[in-house]
């Protein structure tokens, strides 16, 4: 399956050679799989997840044991502080 | 005072212009900061005479550690809300815990009124009030410069002031600190103009050995390094705090237009990114912080006919961009920056000031406020038209402006639309629709801030789960208690990840105050104590307030919220507060 | 290599006073900035950047040593001076005679403060403002 992924800010860092020139997002293809749950993506990207704040299906907001399909879009945000 | 024992205090009588210096060995038990200045408060304040009464105090602390280690930068300011007409508590950074570090002193109360407008001046070698009645009127930016100008003298220096929304006692009004910080909320500035005081200026250069070198340089170097290590530093500094526009608004806690959503389509033209390539022109930091959150955009407006232009530089960051973005359907930067930039000049409380409005564009929408009292055809994205409301808030242009100007509380109990007016406990909401963790702590905590025990966290970190109560009880508890200690050094929220409790132990070690662990609990307690304690004696009870409907009708970020389930975790929380309220206070006897 | 002091960052300059406060502690053992040998200032009001106003580490002609009538200014190599404490009778001729205005002077000690090129305030800037540049061992 091949999903595309959108990181947003300090969590690009994970995946610094994952991202092309300029682009806000990459496409990652999982072999083998038709079917992987949003949790084991975070940890496949090696984002800590205590960073994580939450993350969307197809700009829709998901559960962490929510499936992801072939073809879908995943943004994931970092966590929100304020001071 | 570092390596002392003992708090100074500067005492300033408006009415009898007696200025007098009280070396408090008894406060100590109160560590600095918000303990210091709670301590004061209650022993300055008449809970019988209302917020605005001539003989209510002003009060403002730096911390046990203010300025000499990274990111310790705020100023604590104290006082009775005119807004709430409870607990008045507000924190401002920019350079003022640094110059009255450097002034000598811990803490600064005000009392009286002045015959006549009037600044006041504090510096190492003196205090002076001195005629301010040329100032009268003048924006906070203007009075600023005329200050800067006229007043010399060696040193830093941190001059704050008020707007005509002060001066006209508009019960959110906020003192400007250094141009781009403020104490914003909770109506600081009508205090001021209660005065008749419109600035302060607050200078020093105090010489001030550092007796152990070896300590205070290994401490600072850590923690220095700490915190320029930490996500915080990239994240804050970069795009700045509105980084967290697009994400609230994607998981649906963004309030937008009068909380009819908590989402927002245009969430994106108006993110940090928007900001920064749009209109991003400095980035600044407090004294002593090395993240510089502070973010500088630029505007240009046609003031006249003819291509007249001028460029307009305001600070920005998320909360200003969510109550006078968001929740005020305004979809683009400049607009945003334009609203700011009027609610800046006139000194008034952006949050407030954006609900207040969000609250006019219902009403007038229903029908229960008419265009002719609003005089503008008020609606939610016509930022010209917002902005020049804003002016008619500040100057008071008619009643219904007037009453405005007293909060969205006072206005929506007038004229209707209690449901729609988003308060909580009279102060008007924060930026972030979470969760029963964001509503329920800003109604429980102590000045109904979403700072006081960062409720909306609990709701991100928790959000698939289903709600425990007692669990949010406890960590609305815990983390109020903590931020009392946080806030008596006074940190920075944003670096509080970084000063665990081994840090602020090394930290106060490095000042002369050696406390363990459990002292330090014991003096965070004594300080919620305090503040419980003026509440209750200025007549809040949790059980009271009640919250418009609106609150629970907008799904949050976890959902629909239940009003009976609300009141419930809040009557759990005053439970406790009792709980504290009557626990005896053995250890203060260590202090005296 | 000698090294020498840079401002060449300054554009991104955010006016933490990291840098005065760690020269001030680390030169002087004092939290007062008014001792540091490196300020930062405004152009009137925050609304306008920051400058630095610091030794050039001027390597043929150095005003302030000129100026000094007791010789208690001596070349640092790779540019700038160094102050011999025992001979200064803080005169002040070398404030006045350093055109960039990076002579200070400190009245409880009735010393000038005048930049060693030692380096701590680079090591403490967040934002690179502040850099060390190796620099010809001239005299
Ligand atoms: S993070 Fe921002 S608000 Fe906090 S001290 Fe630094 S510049 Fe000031
Ligand atoms: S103090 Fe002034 S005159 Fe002396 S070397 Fe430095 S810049 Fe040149
Ligand atoms: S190089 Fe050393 S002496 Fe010069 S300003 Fe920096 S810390 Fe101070
Ligand atoms: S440490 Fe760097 S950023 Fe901070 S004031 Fe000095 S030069 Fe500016």
């Amino acid at each position: 399956m091949v999903i595309t992924v959108e990181l947003f800010h300090t969590l690009k860092k994970y995946n610094k050679e994952r991202f092309k020139d300029d682009e806000n997002s990459f496409e990652l293809s999982i072999d083998g799989r038709d079917e992987i749950l949003l949790d084991e993506l975070v940890s496949l990207l090696n984002i800590p997840d205590e960073e994580v704040g939450f993350a969307t299906i197809n700009s829709v907001k998901h559960n962490w044991n929510d499936p992801i399909k072939d073809g879908d879009r995943i943004k994931i945000f970092p966590v929100i502080i304020a001071g | 005072m570092f390596y002392k024992d003992y708090i100074r205090v500067l005492n300033i009588n408006l009415s009898t212009g007696r200025i007098r210096v009280d070396k408090r060995k008894d406060l100590r038990a109160y560590l600095g900061g918000v303990g210091v200045a709670s301590k004061l408060l209650q022993e300055n304040m008449n809970p019988d005479l209302p917020p605005l009464h001539e003989d209510q105090p002003i009060i403002f602390a730096i911390g046990a550690a203010s300025s000499v280690f990274p990111v310790i930068t705020k100023t604590v300011a104290m006082f009775v809300s005119p807004l709430t007409g409870e607990l008045g508590e507000s924190y401002a950074g920019g350079r003022l815990a640094f110059t009255m570090l450097h002034a000598g002193y811990d803490a600064i109360v005000i009392t009286g009124k002045s015959q006549k407008p009037c600044y006041v001046t504090v510096t190492q070698t003196g205090v002076e009030i001195k005629d301010a009645r040329a100032f009268w009127g003048m924006d906070s930016d203007k009075v600023g410069s005329y200050i800067r100008n006229r007043e010399h003298g060696s040193g830093k220096r941190s001059i704050i002031r008020i707007g005509p929304a002060g001066e006209n006692l508009c019960s959110y009004a906020s003192v400007c600190v250094d141009t781009y910080r403020h104490f914003g909320r909770l109506g600081l500035g009508a205090v001021f103009g209660s005065k008749l005081m419109k600035a302060m200026q607050v200078t020093g250069d105090l010489p001030m050995p550092i007796p152990n070198f070896k300590d205070y340089f290994k401490t600072y170097s850590k923690l220095y390094k700490q915190v320029t290590e930490t996500e915080v530093m990239a994240k804050y500094h970069d795009a700045g705090t509105p980084i967290n526009v697009e994400p609230l608004s994607a998981m649906g806690g963004l309030p937008t237009r009068n909380l009819t959503s908590g989402t927002f389509e245009h969430a994106e033209n108006i993110s940090g990114e928007a900001f920064a390539k749009n209109n991003l022109i400095r980035k600044m930091a407090c004294t002593g912080c090395p993240v510089g959150c502070i973010h500088i955009g630029q505007f240009r407006r046609e003031f006249d006919h003819g291509y007249e232009y001028e460029a307009i530089s305001v600070g920005y960051d998320y909360e200003l961009i969510y109550a006078l973005g968001s929740f005020l359907g305004v979809d683009n930067t400049d607009g945003v920056l334009y609203v700011i930039d009027a609610v800046e000049r006139n000194g008034l409380d952006a949050m407030s000031c954006g609900v207040v409005l969000g609250w006019a564009c219902e009403a007038l929408e229903r029908g229960i406020i008419t265009e002719e009292q609003t005089i503008l055809p008020l609606k939610m994205g016509d930022y010209v038209n917002l902005a020049k409301a804003v002016d008619y808030i500040a100057q008071g242009v008619n009643q219904l402006y007037t009453d405005m100007g007293k909060g969205v509380k006072h206005v929506a109990k007038k004229y209707g639309g209690y449901d729609f007016g988003m308060q909580i406990a009279g102060n008007e909401m924060p930026g972030y629709h979470t969760g029963y963790g964001s509503l329920v702590g800003a109604l429980v905590g102590a000045r109904h801030s979403h700072l006081c025990n960062a409720g909306y966290s609990y709701d991100q970190s928790n959000r698939d789960k289903e709600l425990d109560k007692e669990k949010l009880v406890d960590y609305l508890i815990s983390e109020e208690i903590e931020r009392c200690l946080l806030n008596s050094l006074i940190i920075c929220l944003f670096a509080r990840k970084v000063y665990s409790r081994e840090n602020i132990r090394m930290v106060l070690k490095c000042v002369g105050l050696d406390y363990t662990d459990e002292t330090l609990t014991d003096i965070a307690k004594r300080i919620l104590r305090t503040k419980l304690e003026i509440k209750k004696s200025l007549g809040f009870a949790i059980q009271d307030v009640k919250l418009p409907k609106r609150f629970f009708e907008t799904p949050t970020t976890t959902g629909k919220l239940d009003q009976y389930m609300a009141n419930e975790i809040a009557e759990e929380y005053a439970r406790r507060c009792e709980e504290i309220l009557a626990e005896e206070d053995e250890s203060i006897k260590e202090f005296v | 290599m000698a090294r020498a002091l840079r401002t060449d960052g300054m554009r991104k300059c955010i006016g933490c006073f990291s840098c005065m406060t760690v020269c001030a502690a680390v030169n002087k053992h004092n939290f007062s900035i008014s001792k540091s040998a490196i300020k930062i200032k405004t152009n009137g009001g925050l609304k306008h950047g920051f400058y630095a106003t610091v030794c050039h580490a001027c390597k043929d002609d150095r005003a302030c040593l000129e100026a000094c009538p007791t010789g208690a200014l001596v070349e640092r190599k790779g540019g700038g001076v160094l102050l011999n404490k025992d001979m200064c009778t803080g005169c002040k001729k070398c404030v006045d005679a350093c055109i960039v205005g990076a002579v200070f002077f400190d009245e409880e000690e009735n010393l000038p403060i005048i930049c060693k090129h030692c380096g701590s305030c680079t090591r403490f800037c967040p934002h690179q403002c502040l850099t060390m540049e190796e620099v010809d061992d001239v005299l």
